[in-house]
This record gives structure tokens, sequence and C-alpha cells, in this order.
């Protein structure tokens, strides 16, 4: 059997292997139950069609065409883009919010929660500065 | 951006997953460029220009774009 998609192939064998090591766990704790057996179930029909699916060619060039497809990297590029500037949103919110509860119930707590959203947020200041600059000298 | 893309495709009797193939991008890709969602890239356009046997500029419907861009920087 030639494997066409490692990923999808190891992935298949993680999840069969998962499913096995659930199963021996649940029989030698005699825990057998229906939702783990549904799981086991699952993990292994997952996995074998991981598995499958990774030594169709077919599937394979399917798969690669998916990821070189300029319009999936722009939506994936776009967003990124865009969860990156609302976790910087939410980040400033969040601490705003924080650094009013300290005040309002004198906790030191939330002024820590506060100092380590600050510190989030400069870190992503800073990325975003040093990535612009990498762009601007690259492109 | 406004393409002929669905005309020239159902002018040569072409179904969407096999312009996809021909141009190797997803069925997807095809479908948001005909609904003017997504403007393809300058490869692109010529690789389907060249599954029709036209140019880019007819495909891509340039001067009628350009046209349409130009407006945005009149009042510049």
């Amino acid at each position: 059997m030639k494997i066409y998609n490692k990923k999808s192939f190891f992935m298949g064998i993680f999840m069969v292997g998962l499913g096995a090591l659930d199963l021996t766990t649940d029989i030698t704790n005699k825990n057998v139950n229906l939702s783990g057996m549904i799981l086991v179930a699952a993990l292994f029909v997952l996995g074998i069609g991981a598995i499958i699916q990774s030594s169709s060619k077919k599937f394979a060039k399917q798969e690669r065409l998916e990821v070189l497809d300029e319009r999936n990297q722009l939506i994936a590029l776009k967003s990124k883009s865009k969860a990156f500037r609302v976790t910087q949103i939410l980040s400033f919110l969040l601490m705003i919010m924080f650094l009013v509860m300290a005040k309002v119930y004198d906790y030191e707590g939330f002024v820590g929660i506060s100092v380590g959203l600050v510190f989030a947020l400069s870190i992503s200041v800073l990325t975003e500065l040093f990535t612009d600059l990498y762009y601007e000298v690259k492109n | 951006m406004k393409t002929k893309v669905k005309a020239f495709r159902t002018a040569a009797s072409m179904t969407q997953q096999q312009l996809a193939e021909l141009v190797h991008v997803s069925s997807r890709t095809i479908i948001s460029i005909e609904k003017e969602q997504y403007s393809p890239s300058l490869m692109l356009a010529y690789r389907m220009a060249e599954v029709f046997g036209v140019t880019v500029e007819e495909l891509c419907c340039l001067k009628e774009n350009k046209r349409l861009e130009d407006r945005k920087y009149e009042d510049l």
C-alpha cells in the first residue's frame, strides 16, 4: 500500500491507536459502557477512513489542490488577520474591565490579570510592528 | 471584479468542476469568481483565458473594470 498523504496516514494511525488504548483500558478496568463504545467505534471508523484516504492518489491530489488554492490561501490569511485584530481588541477591553474591577472591588488579583493582558497586548503590537517592517523590506 | 468566466464556460459547455480541474483550483473558487465575490490572480486569469482561447483583457473585462475603478479616484 503506497501512502500519498503521510499526515492523513499518521492521523489515522493515531486515532486507531487511541481507540485501541481506550478499548483496552475499558476492558482492563471492567468499565465497558455505551458512551465509551461509541467513542471507540468513532475513533476506529475515522482512523481507518483516514488511513484508506491516505492511500488514495485522487484524495491526496484533491487535498493538495485545496492547500494550493489561491482563494483558500486568501481566506486563511484574512481570517488569521481578523482573528488577531479581534484578539487585540478583546485583550484591550478585558484589560480596561479588570482595571475597573480592581478599583471597584479593591482586589489586587484583578490588577495582576490586567498586567498580564497588557503584556500580551504589548507582545502582539510589537509582533505586528516587526512583521510589518519585515514585509515592507521583503516586498 | 466583473468577469466573463461564466459566459465563456457555458459557451464551452463546461462544468465549474471541469474548469476548476483544468486551471488547478477548487470549484468553490470558480463559483466565487462567477459570483464576482473573488478576483482571480493574474496567473489564474491567464490560465482560464488560455482554456477559453481568449485574452485576459477580454475574459476579465479589464477596460470596464478599469473605468469602474477610475471613478473611485476621481474624487481624490
